[in-house]
C-alpha cells in the first residue's frame, strides 16, 4: 500500500515539475533589430501587427532605437513567423538577438 | 508516511514558488517605473479651435521612450480637465505611469480600465497632485476614437473633483465626416458627399511610409471584393509628397480607388492623430464610424467594416 502511494506520489511530482519547467520555459523574449524605421509616424503599425499575432504576450517597438522586444510564447510562433510579421508591415527585420 | 507527506511538502512548496514568481514578474512588468523619472513634456506646436487648445506635445515615458501625443484642452487657463491621445503609443504599456510619478501636478485617469474611474481612485489621484493641479486623461488604442465615452467621463471628472470638462465640439467633429471636394491624381473633382450610401475609408498614407505601401495591395483586394457591398476606398497622401511617385505608385500596384494628394490640413480635418497609414470610417450615413491608426488588420475590417457593409443603404 505504501509503495503504492509512494509511486503516485513521485508520479505527481513529476508531472508537476515537469509542468513548471516547461510553462517558465514558454515564454521567451527576443530584440528584433528593424532596418528603415526612421519614420516615428509609422512605426506604430508594427506594433500593432505583432501584438495582434496569436502568441505575442507584449511587444515594445522603439522607432528610436530601430526595434523590437517582443516577449511570445514559443510553443505558438516562433522568431521566423515574427520576423514575418514585422516585415508584413513593410519594415525589414534584421538581425536578431535572443535574451 | 512521513516520506510521502515531505514529498507533498516538497510539490506544494514549488508551487508557491512558481506562482510568486510568476506573481511578482507580472507587478514588476507592469509597474518598474521610475517614480522620480520627468515626465519631460515638451511642446512642438499648438492649434486653437472652437474654445479648445490642441497641444502638439512629446514626453518621456520610461518604456515607451519618446512618445508624440496631443494634449487638448479646453483654452481658458486655470484648473482643466483634458484628453491625451498618444499618436504613437497603440498598447497600455504606459498606462501606469503617471500615478508612480506622484507628487506631479498631473493627474492621470485611466478611460480603459474601470476600475480606476471611480470617485475614491479620483479623489486619492486630486489629492496626491501638487498644485496647480492639472488632469490629463488619456486612452489608448482604437477606443481613443470613441469620443462619447471620454466626454462622459469628463464630465464625472467635473462633478467629482470639480474640473470642467472638455470642449464637446471635438465630439461634434468626429460625428459627421467633412464635406470636402478634391482633385485626384488624374485631375476628377472627388466630392465626399457624391459616396453618401456606401461605406467609405478615407486612407491616409505617403509613398515614403513603408506600412502605407505594404497596406495598399489589401486595400485594393478589399476594393475589388467589396466595391458590390458599397464599399468606396479614397487614398489621400500626407505631404511631403510628389505627384509623379504617387502617380508611379499607384500604378505600380494598380490602384483601383481614387488618389488624392492631400495636405496637413485636409488631414487635420479627418483626423488630429498623426499616425500613418490612418483609415477613416465613414458609414452610409456620412458619419464616421471610426478612426483605424495603422495597417487595418484583416480582423478589424471584419469587426468594424464589415457590419457597416452588411447595413442596407437607408
Amino acid at each position: 500500500m505504501l509503495s503504492r502511494i509512494t509511486s503516485l506520489v513521485v508520479g505527481v511530482v513529476l508531472v508537476l515539475t515537469l509542468g513548471v519547467i516547461t510553462a517558465a520555459a514558454f515564454t521567451k523574449t527576443v530584440t528584433i533589430k528593424v532596418a528603415g524605421m526612421k519614420c516615428s509616424k509609422c512605426s506604430a503599425s508594427v506594433s500593432k501587427a505583432l501584438k495582434a499575432t496569436e502568441g505575442v504576450e507584449e511587444a515594445e517597438v522603439s522607432s528610436e532605437k530601430g526595434e523590437a522586444v517582443i516577449k511570445y510564447d514559443d510553443q505558438k510562433l516562433n522568431e521566423a513567423k515574427l520576423r514575418e510579421v514585422i516585415n508584413s508591415t513593410g519594415f525589414k527585420a534584421a538581425e536578431e538577438k535572443g535574451q | 508516511m512521513k516520506k510521502i507527506w515531505l514529498l507533498l511538502l516538497i510539490v506544494a512548496s514549488c508551487h508557491a514558488t512558481f506562482a510568486q514568481k510568476q506573481s511578482i514578474d507580472e507587478l514588476r512588468r507592469v509597474f518598474d517605473y521610475d517614480q522620480n523619472a520627468s515626465l519631460d513634456i515638451k511642446e512642438v506646436g499648438v492649434i486653437n479651435r472652437n474654445g479648445v487648445r490642441i497641444h502638439d506635445i512629446t514626453y518621456a515615458s520610461p518604456k515607451s521612450g519618446r512618445v508624440t501625443a496631443y494634449l487638448v484642452v479646453p483654452a481658458e487657463k486655470g484648473r482643466f480637465a483634458a484628453v491625451v491621445y498618444f499618436k504613437t503609443v497603440v498598447s497600455l504599456d504606459a498606462i501606469n505611469y503617471v500615478a508612480h510619478a506622484a507628487p506631479t501636478p498631473l493627474l492621470f485617469q485611466f478611460a480603459r480600465f474601470e476600475r480606476y474611474f471611480n470617485e475614491a481612485s479620483m479623489r486619492r489621484y486630486a489629492a496626491t497632485a501638487s498644485e496647480p493641479k492639472q488632469v490629463l486623461w488619456y486612452d489608448t488604442g482604437h477606443e481613443l476614437n470613441d469620443l462619447e465615452p471620454l466626454i462622459d467621463r469628463a464630465k464625472c471628472l467635473q462633478r467629482y473633483i470639480g474640473f470642467g470638462p472638455i470642449a464637446p465640439i471635438l465630439l461634434r467633429s468626429l460625428e459627421q465626416a467633412p464635406q470636402v471636394v478634391l482633385k485626384d491624381i488624374d485631375g476628377r473633382t472627388v466630392r465626399l458627399s457624391d459616396y453618401k450610401g456606401k461605406v467609405v475609408l478615407i486612407n491616409f498614407w505617403a509613398t515614403w511610409c513603408p506600412p502605407c505601401r505594404a497596406e495598399m495591395p489589401d486595400l485594393v483586394r478589399l476594393q475589388r471584393e467589396h466595391a458590390n457591398h458599397g464599399l468606396q476606398i479614397i487614398g489621400i497622401t500626407y505631404p511631403p509628397e510628389r505627384k509623379d511617385r504617387v502617380q508611379r505608385f499607384a500604378r505600380s500596384i494598380k490602384v483601383n480607388y481614387p488618389i488624392i494628394l492631400g495636405t496637413r490640413e485636409i488631414r487635420a480635418r479627418f483626423s488630429s492623430e498623426e499616425t500613418l497609414p490612418l483609415t477613416v470610417v465613414i458609414d452610409r450615413d456620412g458619419k464616421v464610424s471610426d478612426i483605424i491608426s495603422g495597417i487595418l488588420l484583416r480582423e478589424e475590417f471584419d469587426e468594424k467594416i464589415k457590419p457597416l457593409l452588411m447595413q442596407k443603404e437607408r
